[in-house]
């Protein structure tokens, strides 16, 4: 009733070829996004975005802080 | 602030309090409690035969939505749309609501909710889960505090949006209206029933730009709920609920009156509905039920924007594709005589849904404008089949600039998804937020391959579908047209999560929570609204005094002169072509009457003014009317800004 040597030979290497994609596929997918990411935070249009807001928080508090204003 | 504080005390001593008078907030308690208990009906009577708590929620958000808009829609047909008919009647149908569903099978309702709780009690919140919720509540506060302080303003609201719901406000009923805007007179109006019935209970404009608010939170839920239903882990399905949520075009317009954002929770809804129904109903109740509902979801979108046809479609093939792909199971059962008696029991409800929630835009352009997508003209195969004032391409003008034309559409569409020169808030140019383009579009490629690869077809439909009407839609590259494919990143990110080793789900996990607070920091501002203004509508104004006029983008000293002359005795006033923002006339208890007429001679307008005892008009240099007034002897020229100028009855 046992399992044969080379099937078992054959789920050994099955099993580990899954393991390695999904360890290859898990690196791909976190060295895409982080490099988009890294990419996106790149664009004009962000730095746009944390100028104007930096604009904003600095009038809040100009606006708090400063008496008179 | 000393000052502040003292007229805030003193305010309360006359039942005011944060600018709102006492008339406001129980204006605003009736509103929630209303919309609360019609809620809880349609919620507990889906307990009533519903496993899922999820499913059930959002169910009955669908069922109140469409329940808000049929009553006022009938009601505005027979022209008796008066706050007190409207609540009275939508009381009387959750009274019959819980008489006739929740009574019979209280124990069954009373049980599903002792299993809910016991089951809510075990629930052990991440803090991954802890710091999104964290973020979320961020948003609703800033949405909260936006809707309560200040006044509507943006362009399409001021413009057609909120036009609609005062047209309809004042005359009681729903009826071709005679607005010189063609939007004003064609476009459909869903939404704006929904921020009617928020002005029905508080009689000012307060916050009629939250209509949206509670579908978008629903809309979140049920993509949860829709990545659990497909086998993700809690933590993933929030993951993937997190694209769709934090999207800045979803966070933005929680206080808006653009409808995307509404039109892409009600989709995910409409499919959340559809494809939980198996695991949330009992075999009998199913088929029917199942089809109300999508039916519902498409009605409401097809009666909120000529886009939503697009969605409204692929919600019905869906639903066939699931009633092709259960026929072995459920639903021939259910019917007991197969798929010719299964068929009207699920495609019937669906269509009655349909026709009554969304076909009267439709059916009054084709009588008004003899075209139901008036002012648009449609051609089949070079022929013109309807007449319009303007074509397509002129949409696609007026919403791209021409460098992204000029572009081609792959490269349109990574100018817009990477949001590369516009602002979070310029819903132009981004708006989809770093969360789809960093993790969705990945995981979706990704997910895209595991659904053909096994063969999971009903997942692929879902997929195709949405990516049609997505390409049917007309300048699909502007970000905010195109928010419903979120739903599809955020399912792919809810599959993929649970799919990555330890490591890289950690990797993501990190990435996720600081791109969703990143575009919640960066949407936290109030686009056009300087913190003085803000500190002005927050310390001194009150709810009548909140207005739009302080935002309209031409000829704004000559619509506030309007504001402060109509605001102790209210007036008609006629505004001429090309006076864009018409909303701010109305004041914002909308005491004024606002008309406009279609004269052709000088004779004839001045017969128009005087019929309609017509106080002011509002005009723009070198328009007819403004001619026409200026030679008119009863009128004389009071303010004018920007080439806009105001005339009043001497």
């Amino acid at each position: 009733m046992g399992v044969s040597r080379s099937s078992n030979e054959g789920n050994g290497r099955s099993s580990r070829w899954r393991r390695a994609e999904a360890e290859l596929g898990s690196l791909a997918f976190v060295a895409l996004t982080w490099g988009v990411a890294a990419f996106y935070l790149a664009q004009p249009g962000r730095s746009h975005d944390l100028i104007t807001m930096w604009g904003w928080i600095k009038s809040v508090l100009k606006l708090l802080l400063v008496p008179g204003v | 602030m000393q000052q502040w504080l003292l007229g805030m005390l003193s305010a309360i001593r006359h039942g005011g309090l944060l600018g709102s008078g006492l008339n406001t907030w129980l204006g605003m308690a009736a509103l929630v409690a209303i919309t609360g208990l019609i809620w809880a009906a349609w919620y507990l009577a889906l307990c009533g035969f519903c496993r899922s708590a999820p499913y059930a929620m959002v169910a009955s958000m669908l069922m109140t939505i469409a329940q808000i808009i049929l009553s006022e829609l009938g009601l505005g047909l027979i022209g008796l749309l008066y706050a007190p008919v409207v609540i009275g009647v939508n009381l009387v149908a959750t009274g019959i609501v819980l008489l006739t569903r929740v009574v019979p099978k209280w124990g069954r309702v009373i049980e599903a909710q002792r299993q809910l709780l016991s089951q809510v009690r075990t629930i052990r919140l991440s803090l991954f889960g802890r710091a999104v919720l964290g973020l979320y509540l961020l948003v609703l506060l800033r949405s909260a505090f936006e809707g309560f302080f200040l006044a509507p303003r943006e362009w399409d609201a001021l413009v057609f949006h909120l036009p609609i719901m005062a047209e309809i406000y004042q005359a009681h009923a729903i009826r071709p209206f005679s607005s010189l805007v063609i939007w004003v007179r064609a476009y459909p109006f869903n939404v704006e029933l929904l921020s009617l019935w928020n002005l029905l209970f508080l009689g000012v404009d307060k916050l009629v730009d939250i209509p949206s608010l509670p579908a978008i939170v629903t809309g979140a839920l049920a993509v949860y709920g829709l990545s659990r239903r497909w086998g993700a882990s809690r933590d993933a399905a929030l993951a993937g609920a997190c694209i769709f949520a934090f999207a800045p075009t979803m966070v933005l317009q929680q206080v808006s009156s653009h409808v995307d954002a509404f039109m892409a929770s009600i989709f995910a809804m409409g499919v959340y509905l559809l494809f939980g129904a198996s695991h949330a109903f009992d075999v009998k109740a199913k088929p029917a039920i199942v089809g109300l509902e999508v039916g519902l979801a498409a009605g409401i979108l097809a009666g909120a924007k000529y886009t939503g046809l697009f969605y409204s479609l692929a919600l019905g093939l869906l639903l066939l594709g699931w009633w092709l792909g259960s026929l072995k199971g459920t639903v021939a059962s259910a019917g007991g005589r197969g798929w010719a008696w299964g068929a009207p029991r699920v495609v019937g409800p669906a269509l009655v849904a349909v026709i009554a929630l969304g076909a009267y835009p439709y059916l009054r352009n084709l009588y008004v404008f003899r075209n139901p997508i008036a002012p648009y003209e449609v051609s089949l195969l070079g022929h013109v089949v309807f007449q319009g004032q303007t074509g397509l391409d002129q949409f696609i003008a007026n919403n791209s600039s021409p460098q992204l034309l000029a572009m081609p559409i792959p490269e349109r569409l990574a100018t817009t998804w990477l949001e590369k020169t516009g602002s979070l808030e310029d819903e132009f140019l981004a708006g989809l937020g770093p969360l789809w383009i960093i993790l969705g579009v990945p995981a979706l490629a990704a997910w895209l391959v595991s659904i053909i690869l096994r063969r999971q077809w009903l997942q692929l439909l879902l997929c195709v579908l949405t990516f049609l009407a997505l390409l049917a839609t007309p300048a699909f590259w502007v970000p905010r047209y195109s928010v419903p494919v979120l739903l599809l990143g955020a399912l792919a990110i809810g599959w993929l999560l649970d799919r990555l080793r330890p490591f890289a789900r950690h990797a993501t996990t990190i990435l996720l929570l600081a791109m969703a607070a990143l575009s919640v920091f960066l949407t936290m501002d109030l686009a056009q609204v300087t913190p003085r203004v803000l500190r002005d509508y927050v310390a001194w104004r009150d709810d009548r005094s909140r207005s739009s006029a302080d935002f309209v983008w031409v000829g704004r000293k000559a619509f506030l002169y309007l504001e402060k002359e109509t605001s102790v005795s209210p007036a008609t006033i006629a505004y001429g072509g090309l006076v864009r923002f018409i909303y701010p006339l109305y004041g914002a208890d909308l005491r004024n009457r606002v008309v406009a007429f279609r004269a052709s001679d000088p004779h004839e307008w001045q017969e128009d003014l005087d019929h309609s005892g017509v106080e002011y008009v509002i005009a723009v240099k070198g328009k007819p009317e403004f001619t026409m007034t200026t030679e008119d002897p009863e009128f004389q020229e009071v303010a004018s800004d920007g080439g806009v100028t105001v005339f009043k009855r001497r």
